[in-house]
């Protein structure tokens, strides 16, 4: 899901990095102190796991995480995955330097739709948290793929065969992000549940602890 | 041989990327049994991996005789099916196009002596280019070089008219000019050379390795830090 140096017109890179930038500003300003060690650890998982490659039919696609790092700290995504693809950009070159706007955006906006969707429910019985994990972690990878596709309207032109063709390859990896989101959650449901945003500790009588 | 090595390096550094996945994000909760299902997903992912990427793409070219060639892989190994070739000139005027075949291979004659920019798009958003420099292509008979052909062909029977007439049978014995050994050289050296391009190529496309790895993460790290620091520094302020 990285674009390349040289494929995208100027106005698509431009309003992409305006957009990124908007929110890595409020990623930052909801950022607080607690979070920046989740968020490095997000960012350095994100960062890794684009090394590995889902080897399931024909698709030759590789692990993204933005659904995990989107339900696990919300409006800090932004900036974490922007470290992550700047960092890949230089060190592995996937996607570019002038591209890492639109890139962030395609797999940072997913993440943060569905953590305000879902970000709720992580917190319900464990089977809605479960499914809510999963739906997570699926909806992420599946709108980032939309997302690419139409920032590659103007250069591919077929939205809906260029979409197509993202979507269907990366089934796999939608699947399998679920899964690794679902059991993530379910596992810091346990044992690390104030690690989860909006989590009500039972010892503040139900204040918030981490409304982000 | 050389492939074959790749290819392990390739899975150590797999395996390695998944033991940092695995342990950076969740420190001193792997024991744990709910994180066990986790990496299970995670290592069988990766044990069969066959590797296959699309994040990435590149591209190769090399002249050989009057022919371009262009190879074009993902960084995992595996070719680029008919991926667009575009055909530039430098300056961006595009003078053929064409598709890669099966073996993620195009060829085309040389259209021109300049330096060639080829443009290979593999779809969703992937892009590669290579640029053939025009003194690659010194040796072909195109524009200047024919001119030098014409004129070279006086020089020797000058060269041999000076001398006495016993040395003259002695230098037109050999009976080979100037071209023709020029020409077998030529085809002899695209020959040895072949294998040479190849590992060239390889190497150009291998992909990302330890260290980059590494370092990524030293940065996150650091950033981590910097912000830690920042908001320590405000806390006293």
């Amino acid at each position: 899901m990285h674009i390349s140096e040289g494929v995208l017109s100027g106005p698509v890179l431009i309003s992409g990095a305006a957009l990124t930038v908007v929110g890595t500003a409020i990623g930052l300003k909801k950022l607080d102190y607690d979070q920046i060690a989740k968020a490095g650890m997000l960012a350095a998982a994100f960062f890794v796991a684009s090394l590995i490659h889902v080897p399931i039919g024909p698709s030759n696609a590789h692990l993204i995480l933005n659904g995990l790092v989107g339900i696990l700290l919300g409006w800090a995504a932004f900036p974490a995955i922007l470290v992550a693809l700047a960092l890949q950009s230089v060190f592995f070159q996937f996607g570019g330097i002038t591209t890492i706007g639109v890139n962030t955006l395609i797999m940072a906006l997913p993440a943060i739709f569905c953590y305000l969707i879902f970000g709720r429910l992580i917190h319900k019985s464990p089977r809605t948290a479960t499914v809510a994990a999963f739906a997570c972690g699926f909806l992420s990878v599946l709108l980032g793929g939309l997302l690419l596709g139409l920032a590659l309207i103007f250069t591919e032109e077929n939205f809906l065969e260029v979409s197509g063709i993202i979507v269907a390859t990366h089934i796999p990896v939608m699947i399998i992000e679920g899964i690794i989101t679902a059991i993530c959650v379910a596992f810091l449901r346990k044992v690390r549940p104030e690690m989860l945003p909006g989590y009500l500790s039972p010892d503040d009588g139900g204040q918030r602890t981490e409304d982000r | 041989m050389t492939e074959g090595r790749i290819r392990n390096c390739q899975s150590v550094f797999r395996l390695l990327s998944s033991v940092i996945f695995l342990l950076n994000p969740f420190k001193g909760l792997i024991m744990k049994p709910g994180s066990l299902v986790f990496s299970i997903v995670v290592f069988f992912s990766l044990a069969v991996a066959p590797s296959a990427s699309a994040h990435r793409v590149n591209v190769f070219a090399w002249v050989e005789g009057d022919t371009v060639y262009v190879e074009s892989k993902f960084p995992s190994g595996k070719k680029v099916k008919a991926g667009k070739v575009l055909v530039l000139d430098s300056r961006g005027k595009e003078l053929l196009t064409g598709l890669t075949d099966d073996q993620g291979q195009f060829s085309f004659k040389v259209p021109k002596r300049t330096d060639l920019i080829i443009l290979l798009i593999a779809g969703q958003g992937h892009q590669a280019r290579w640029t053939v420099r025009a003194d690659e292509m010194a040796h072909l008979a195109l524009g200047k070089s024919t001119a030098a052909e014409k004129k070279s062909p006086p020089e020797p029977s000058r060269m041999v008219s000076k001398p006495s007439a016993g040395t003259v049978a002695e230098v037109s014995d050999p009976g080979i000019k100037r071209q023709e050994l020029e020409a077998v050289i030529e085809s002899v050296l695209d020959q040895k050379l072949q294998p040479i391009r190849r590992m060239l190529a390889d190497m150009q496309q291998e992909g990302p390795g330890v260290k980059d790895i590494f370092a990524g993460i030293g940065y996150i790290l650091g950033l981590v830090g910097i912000g830690a620091y920042v908001h320590s520094r405000k806390k006293k302020g």
